[in-house]
């Protein structure tokens, strides 16, 4: 059963699907049917030590980096309109294989030429981003950006963090003014 | 009072009961026509009677009204309740009426209003838009079975006409003939005279832009590569019975102004693999440019320095194209008596007759005499045209100083 998640939301991983080992962050929109800019959301996640900072520029997963050196995340690739069927910008996440000095991963998504282009997610339609279950594709948690997120151009989906054995989805839902580039920076990326 | 960006979503529930309020909208430096569209749950107009504006004021149900309220140029009262079910999205919508652009508003706003309290407002101006001609402004929405209200100054450069097939809605088009059926890729091939074919024009968003016509000829492959060329022209005779012609490339003419056909340029050689084509586009709008029905006449014309060539040989057609409608005249003029004849230089392929919404297009089988320059002369012999080989003789390059000479005896000329 999935969980439409509100701000600071909590789902503890393990226990809504028990075993879970993978996970699959899914991004989603319409295009646009407007005349002007295209709709460009990015999807994105940040390899975190326990305070809070990435350990390298390779822990910033992106458009532009696409796999982490250790495999056990994989951006499926850019999306620049929406179009498609189904999740338009997928992030894998294999829990098994994230190193032991990682405490957690945050997921964000960001409109691509957000200020230039004056977005926000509230002008974009059926804007969402999900958590999966990737071993059976079930919807756990989901935050409708279209609605809940409408003013933001940017914003911190949630982290996926380590409590002891186990792994926790927290949502956070937090919208980040300045776009995908001061977000790095603030993770330690030198962006 | 909650000012709004665009994208900004709020509920009703908290600032109206029993989902009554007033819209009243402001625009400046530009005159905007303002709609309401009662949309159902796939976002589509399925009943025109939730169109709501100047023409039609109050929905069925009386949930829609237009009214300004006191204190604002424009604006709507809304009963949402009284709404039924199937209207799950009222969209409130700004059009321009004429060449104006958005970008040319000075300031502007929509504003939610319980009687005289203003509860939110959204702001806009010039800055916000580019070449959209049509904009919708808010939106109503279901959510969760309450009302919500968002903010959405997103639009069209197509004007209404776009908005409303956006919406699934179909512009009320003049033409009352019947519409020429749609054809993918087949062909219509015209090859007699007194054959017809009526192309429609259709208009508003999504109508194609350019109607297209081109001639094509083979090599009549007698090893001389020097005479295959052939110059398409296009005789344009007016609703008064002035006659402008068309060619290349001295008066290859244009097409967003005076005479609205255009021809692309002179294609000086067929080859033994490949047909010449010249190509002419021609402004579907014209009849209303000119104030009535036009006649065009296509030919193909064997110029002088070409030297003698049976034009028959070349096999010259024409292929008239609308978007998915295509029509073809290829009468075989080696069956006409002119065919072996290399002295003949003007074959007409094609005669048209192009009003407001549509196009007649048939295949002519008829040739200059030979010897002859005269090009082909149209004439109005009530709705149809009538064709002579009168018209005054057109040459290019060095040879025009000789026009005069070869039409001091014929009161007819082409206008600029």
């Amino acid at each position: 059963m999935a969980i439409s998640l509100q701000k600071g939301g909590n789902v503890n991983l393990s226990k809504e699907a028990p075993g879970l080992k993978k996970i699959v962050v899914g991004l989603g929109w319409d295009p646009r049917a407007t005349d002007g800019a295209a709709f460009d959301l990015d999807g994105s996640a940040f390899l975190l030590k326990t305070d809070g900072k990435a350990r390298s520029d390779a822990d910033f997963i992106f458009y532009n980096n696409l796999k982490s050196s250790d495999g056990s995340i994989v951006h499926a690739g850019d999306n620049t309109t929406g179009g498609g069927d189904g999740d338009d910008e997928k992030v894998a996440i294999d829990l098994a294989n994230v190193p032991a000095e990682i405490d957690k991963i945050a997921v964000a998504v960001t409109i691509h030429d957000a200020e230039n282009r004056k977005q926000n997610f509230g002008m974009v339609s059926k804007a969402y981003i999900r958590c999966l279950n990737g071993d059976n594709g079930q919807e756990i948690a989901r935050y409708d950006l279209s609605e809940d997120g409408s003013t933001e151009a940017a914003m911190i989906f949630g982290e996926i963090y380590r409590a002891g054995s186990e792994w926790k989805f927290k949502a956070i839902g937090q919208g980040f003014k300045g776009g995908l580039g001061p977000l790095a920076v603030s993770f330690g990326i030198n962006a | 009072m909650e000012t709004l960006i665009k994208g900004q979503r709020l509920a009703l529930a908290g600032l109206v009961t029993g989902n009554v309020l007033q819209l009243g909208i402001a625009g400046q430096g530009v005159a905007l026509d303002y709609a309401c569209f009662g949309l159902d749950a796939v976002g589509k107009l399925s009943d025109d009677r939730y169109m709501t504006f100047f023409n039609q004021p109050r929905t069925p149900c009386g949930a829609v009204e237009v009214r300004a309220p006191a204190g604002d140029p424009a604006g709507f009262h809304f009963q949402l309740d009284r709404l039924p079910a199937s209207v799950e999205r009222l969209v409130i919508t700004a059009a321009i009426d004429g060449a104006a652009t958005l970008s040319q508003l000075g300031s502007g706003y929509l504003r939610l209003l319980d009687g005289a309290r203003e509860l939110a407002r959204f702001a806009y101006g010039g800055k916000d838009f580019a070449n959209e001609k049509a904009v919708m402004l808010g939106e109503f929405y279901r959510k969760d079975g309450q009302w919500r209200f968002m903010a959405v100054g997103q639009g069209f450069n197509g004007g209404l006409d776009a908005l409303v097939a956006h919406f699934g809605g179909e512009v009320a088009q003049a033409a009352a003939e019947p519409v020429a059926p749609k054809i993918s890729l087949s062909k219509i091939s015209l090859t007699k005279p007194g054959q017809t074919h009526k192309l429609s024009l259709a208009k508003g968003a999504g109508a194609p832009k350019k109607l297209i016509v081109k001639a094509t000829w083979v090599d009549n492959g007698d090893g001389d590569d020097d005479n295959d060329d052939l110059d398409l022209r296009v005789g344009i005779l007016l609703p008064d019975g002035r006659m402008r012609c068309i060619q290349a490339p001295e008066k290859s003419g244009s097409f967003d102004a005076m005479p609205y056909v255009r021809h692309l340029g002179d294609v000086t050689n067929a080859t033994g693999r490949e047909p010449a084509t010249e190509t002419v586009e021609v402004n579907p709008a014209l009849a209303q440019f000119y104030g009535g029905t036009v006649g065009l006449v296509f030919s193909v014309y064997s110029a002088l320095a070409n030297g003698a060539v049976s034009v028959a040989s070349m096999r010259p057609k024409m292929v008239m194209e609308y978007g998915e409608q295509v029509v073809e005249c290829a009468f075989d003029f080696r069956d006409a008596s002119a065919a072996g004849d290399d002295d003949v230089y003007t074959y007409v392929i094609g005669l048209a007759r192009v009003s407001a919404d549509s196009i007649v297009l048939e295949p002519s089988g008829k040739t200059s005499e030979p010897d002859s320059e005269a090009t082909p002369w149209l004439r109005w012999q009530g709705d149809s045209l009538q064709l002579a080989f009168d018209g005054p003789v057109v040459f290019k390059g060095e040879d025009k100083e000789d026009e005069d000479d070869f039409n001091a005896g014929n009161p007819r000329r082409y206008i600029v």
